[in-house]
């Protein structure tokens, strides 16, 4: 029976959006921030942050005061690099 | 220095405008002066100066200026300019020839680069902004609006030379290479260059769709005013004799009447349609330029804001439109093609006019001014029509081929996201 918690597709604006928030931030990030900056419910924030963490785009880090805190991983800049980039040639392959 | 080329022919163009604007007046002074020798001497005066209004205008706008030498190759040393350049909020334009950078509403400058002896040569050039191009054209035709065209020429080399020295040469030789740079430095060079890129576009639609707004509201006052002498001629024709010719306030309501009803709807289209889309544009440059400080401000991020990535891609389904608004904007966009069409449209209403109203009592005259105006006439109007033609098969073309490009590039983002 599959995972309910599993996600096999994700949505690639919530993903680069967890991303680019993070990649943003100095240090490790509290994950109810990260959720409010995702604009998504918790539910589907903790299915994206468990495939960001399979995946290795991500990773948590434990904090002083017993929080988990999300971190980007060069793994998960790199990605979110080329999506960057490849968003950005479509911009500047216009032909006006 | 090199930029000492930029200010000599500023210095040399300024004192031969002089000369030519001395001349020009001596020449309009001796046309008043009939003890001034023959008239053709008097015009060959005053058109002698217009000439060299003409030379100076055309060398104001032709003349390049070297800048600095650079190690980097020339592909790498514009990339850096373009993005520094971006990064300080220019509208930054890069196509074959080089980069265009906008410095302020009607000038602009070209910058290019070239290898010779194994370095790189910088140069630029003045130029000018569609809108500039479109003033400078109607003061050059306007006979003596040329000699102040002129003037704007040299400006722009003025204008130029000091962008060029005080900005883009520190850019140019303070350049870092961007390939050393982090993946966390080059996300935020990607984003900027983006933003530009789209804020660019953006406000170059705004002002291309304002210029269409603008040209329309002027076709709607030239139609009204033609539809209420017609209409005014009209009941004067039809009530000749009449009482009613003694109450002449009644005729000129009832054109008015029938003015109104003719140009009132398509009035309303612009202000609701073309002026909406002006201001639809405005917001989106306006919304951009915003992210675009807040992104070179390093200022932090608002959770409630979108991600750059989202704009960027709601930037990338936007741009069809905004090209779209670009092409149809036409005397904008394509300043010259548009003055062929005026110069014969308008050429072919002077030969017919001499034709209709000076030459009835010439029959072998007003043939070949027939002739003439009606050819003028077509060629224009064929011109036009090869124009229409030509900008909505690359509109089509472009539209499906942005599609293409935005769904690939799509399918290539999930893909990435699902092989990770």
């Amino acid at each position: 029976m599959p995972d309910p918690h599993r996600m096999d597709r994700p949505d690639l604006y919530v993903v680069a959006r967890i991303l680019e928030r993070l990649w943003r931030e100095d240090k490790p990030m509290v994950k109810t921030r990260l959720q409010v900056a995702a604009h998504v419910n918790y539910d589907v924030f903790t299915k994206y942050l468990d495939w960001m963490l399979r995946k290795g785009l991500v990773a948590l880090k434990n904090s002083p005061e017993e929080r988990e805190r999300v971190v980007i991983t060069d793994k998960g800049m790199e990605s979110y690099k080329k999506l960057v980039q490849w968003i950005n040639e479509v911009i500047h392959e216009r032909t006006p | 220095m090199r930029h000492d080329n930029a200010r000599n022919a500023a210095l040399i163009l300024s004192i031969a405008w002089l000369a030519m604007v001395m001349w020009l007046v001596y020449g309009l002074y001796s046309m008043y002066k009939p003890s001034d020798g023959p008239h053709i001497f008097q015009a060959i005066k005053m058109y002698s100066a217009l000439l060299g209004g003409v030379v100076i205008l055309v060398l104001s706008l032709v003349l390049d200026y070297g800048l600095a030498t650079v190690d980097t190759d020339p592909k790498t040393t514009l990339a850096i300019l373009a993005h520094r350049l971006r990064v300080l909020a220019y509208r930054v334009k890069e196509d074959r020839k080089g980069i265009k950078v906008q410095i302020t509403s009607s000038t602009a400058i070209r910058i290019t680069a070239s290898t010779s002896g194994g370095r790189t040569i910088v140069r630029y050039k003045p130029e000018q902004t569609a809108s500039g191009w479109a003033a400078l054209i109607i003061l050059a035709l306007s006979f003596y609006g040329l000699m102040i065209a002129s003037a704007i020429g040299i400006a722009a080399i003025r204008k130029a030379k000091n962008f060029a020295q005080r900005l883009v040469l520190p850019q140019i030789l303070g350049a870092r290479p961007m390939s050393g740079e982090s993946a966390a430095e080059s996300i935020r060079s990607t984003l900027i260059d983006g933003l530009s890129e789209g804020y660019r576009l953006a406000s170059e639609a705004y002002e291309a769709q304002r210029s269409n707004y603008q040209d329309g509201i002027l076709a709607v006052i030239t139609v009204a005013i033609f539809v209420w002498l017609l209409s005014f001629i009209s009941f004067v024709t039809l009530i000749k004799g009449q009482s009613l010719w003694d109450e002449w306030q009644v005729l000129v309501i009832a054109s008015v009447i029938v003015t109104t009803i003719f140009c009132i709807p398509p009035f309303l289209y612009l202000r609701q349609k073309v002026r909406a889309k002006a201001y639809e544009f405005k917001s989106w440059s306006t919304r951009l330029q915003t992210r675009l400080m807040q992104e070179t401000s390093l200022a932090p991020p608002k959770d409630a804001d979108q991600s750059v990535f989202e704009v960027l891609n709601d930037v990338s389904k936007e741009i069809p439109k905004w090209m779209k608004a670009m092409r149809k904007a036409g005397m904008f966009a394509d300043p010259w093609t548009w003055l062929v069409i005026f110069s014969l449209a308008y050429a072919a209403f002077e030969l017919l006019l001499w034709g209709i109203v000076w030459s009835p009592p010439n029959p072998g005259m007003q043939i070949p001014l027939f002739l003439g105006g009606g050819a003028m006439a077509i060629g224009s109007y064929l011109i036009y029509t090869r124009w229409r033609v030509n900008q909505q098969e690359e509109e089509l073309a472009v539209t499906a081929s942005w599609e293409t490009r935005l769904r690939k590039a799509k399918v290539r983002m999930q893909n990435h996201l699902e092989e990770l």
